[in-house]
């Protein structure tokens, strides 16, 4: 029974990586498979509903619908990955060296991330994306800077729970050294969890960002992105329904996509969860 | 339980004043050009003395530490400078708007509630049948849907299809109120129904549930009675961890709905780098955070028994 269930896991674990893929092949060859040029515009065009020629229609400029939110996956992927990235790493190392230093380091650094922790998080990301100006790299920043507490948290906890383990004193009794027994055996040993996490916490990074490009705080026009091009579409959406719906069903897909990899990997890891948690 | 409460609100103090801190620090980071800034939006070359004038005259020329002290000061008394655009005064154009914004959250958390509990009740009690996997369904595709999408879907086919309700209105305040709140309900309502199944699936596999059942008590009753006073801890706590994503999630919505709260009043203050207002939105926002989940702590400190009776050490 519990291998039948173990085989159903991994099998749709292997189905949702393989419509990962495809997402991530789309982001990252979007501007070579798009029909028409995101950019080019064709008044004579503007805004035409979908049609053969036009599968998702063509916004206020005559712009191919498909073309843009093809392109805009590049930039609403990638960015959304690279900051999961930067706050899974950061926050993680911190985690670890506070764990591993406890002491004044772990003490300096654990109320630093109480401070962030006690910030709302969009309210804080807004300000500060407000105060470096728009732009992705901004958005970024913006983003990162209130994402890392969560993932210090974790790390420190799991880094604490294996430190004291038998298989660390052996190490520490063989000679190796600080940073030999943080990389080589206790950063192993914690990754799943923090893999988990981080992937649970793409789709929800994917929103802020695409919530702050759409509030004009991250890319900015003409650039093509799923959440600025929302933004373009809502004074248009009785005209030109299909401005928002294009680049928004892009958004919803992608987070479920991501947020399906999550849950499936969760149980995958950890088979204890799966009979609270279902699915 | 006093000893606790006084504990709690002693470690509150350093927190504000790094909350306090850290939102003064960043606007004065960028904010050093506000003054350079304005006079650019009002479209005049303006020589360096009147720069150096307007800056002494808003505080800019002192010493940082002078500058936040000052404005720490200002704040707990009510006095947190003029805006740079509107030119009136910070605090009572905070104080105007907040209400709008407290009761768009309220609004919000009881619908949150009045979906979220039943739902997750139900979905945990047909475990694994076709009603579990409907709402399961459901509660996956309100979680993966942004809110700005989701807002805008609404007015699509609400307004403008079925001309059913309106974006915005002046006269009927509880009319305008239901797209905002319908819209902030869904995503939070999709989490909790998850989160509450979970909770009452835990529960169910408890020992009492069992001796309960064998005992002939009824399912309803046994769910009424037991089931939901030990899950309501869990549900406290999440409620108050939402509030942090509510209270930015308001920004988003009170800016597509034209909701004249808080959040619109900062996301336009940001577009016209308006420093003084998203200073005062950045503390307020945190201070009000933090009480609530201080409240919160205090709270489930109190409904638990065993966190109540079993010492001090919180």
């Amino acid at each position: 029974m519990t291998g039948k269930k173990a085989v159903h896991v991994k099998r749709k674990l292997i189905f949702f990586l393989i419509l990962t893929l495809l997402l991530l092949l789309t982001a990252a060859f979007g501007e070579h498979v798009c029909p028409y040029d995101p950019y080019a515009q064709d008044l004579t065009m503007a805004q035409k509903p979908p049609s053969f020629a036009h599968p998702l229609g063509t916004d206020r400029y005559g712009r191919d619908m498909l073309s843009r939110v093809l392109v805009g996956s590049t930039t609403s992927i990638f960015s959304t990955l690279l900051l999961v990235v930067i706050v899974t790493v950061v926050g993680t190392g911190i985690g670890m060296i506070c764990a591993w230093n406890n002491g004044r380091v772990d003490t300096v650094l654990m109320r630093i991330s109480d401070l962030f922790l006690a910030f709302p998080g969009l309210v804080f990301a807004l300000a500060v994306a407000g105060v470096l100006g728009g732009g992705v790299h901004n958005a970024i920043i913006a983003l990162a800077v209130i994402g890392w507490p969560k993932f210090a948290r974790l790390a420190r906890g799991l880094t604490l729970a294996q430190k004291h383990s038998p298989y660390m004193m052996a190490a520490k009794l063989s000679g190796s050294s600080g940073p030999k027994l943080l990389m080589k055996h206790i950063l192993p040993n914690i990754a799943g969890p923090v893999l988990v996490t981080a992937v649970l916490d793409i789709g929800t990074m994917m929103m802020e960002l695409a919530g702050l490009s759409f509030l004009g705080l991250g890319v900015k026009p003409p650039m093509a992105e799923w959440g600025s091009m929302i933004n373009e579409g809502r004074s248009l959406l009785q005209a030109a329904p299909w401005m928002v719906l294009a680049p928004g069903a892009a958004v919803f897909i992608t987070v479920m996509v991501f947020n399906l990899l999550g849950d499936t990997l969760r149980d995958y890891m950890d088979p204890k969860q799966r009979t609270i948690e279902g699915i | 339980m006093g000893k606790y409460i006084v504990k709690r609100l002693l470690q509150l103090i350093p927190i504000l004043i790094g909350i306090t801190f850290l939102s003064f620090a960043m606007m004065r980071l960028a904010g050093g050009d506000a003054v350079t800034y304005m006079y650019e939006n009002a479209g005049a070359a303006v020589p360096q003395e009147i720069i150096d004038q307007t800056k002494a005259e808003y505080g800019l020329d002192k010493p940082f530490l002078v500058q936040y002290a000052a404005w720490f000061a200002g704040m707990v008394t009510g006095d947190m400078g003029i805006s740079y655009v509107s030119h009136r005064d910070v605090y009572e154009t905070f104080v105007s708007k907040l209400p709008a914004t407290l009761l768009l959250t309220i609004t919000s958390i009881v619908l949150t509630l009045l979906i979220a509990i039943p739902l997750g009740i139900l979905s945990a009690v047909r475990q694994n049948r076709w009603m579990d996997y409907l709402i399961r369904f459901l509660s996956f595709i309100g979680n993966s849907m942004p809110n700005f999408f989701a807002a805008l879907v609404l007015i699509y086919f609400l307004t403008i299809r079925l001309n059913f309700l309106p974006v915005v209105t002046n006269d009927n305040v509880a009319r305008s109120l239901v797209l905002p709140t319908l819209t902030l309900s869904i995503s939070m309502a999709s989490k909790y129904t998850r989160q509450v199944r979970a909770a009452v699936l835990e529960e169910l596999g408890k020992d009492y549930v069992t001796g309960a059942r064998a005992r002939g008590i009824r399912g309803s009753v046994i769910i009424g009675r037991s089931v939901m006073k030990s899950s309501m801890l869990t549900i406290i706590t999440l409620l108050a961890l939402s509030i942090g994503s509510l209270l930015g999630g308001t920004t988003i919505v009170e800016t597509i709905f034209m909701w004249d709260g808080v959040g619109k009043m900062a996301v336009d203050a940001i577009t016209m780098r308006d420093y003084p207002i998203i200073q005062a939105y950045v503390a307020w926002m945190a201070v009000i955070y933090v009480l609530v989940n201080l409240v919160t702590d205090i709270v489930y400190h109190y409904l638990d028994p065993r966190v109540r009776l079993g010492g001090e050490e919180g």
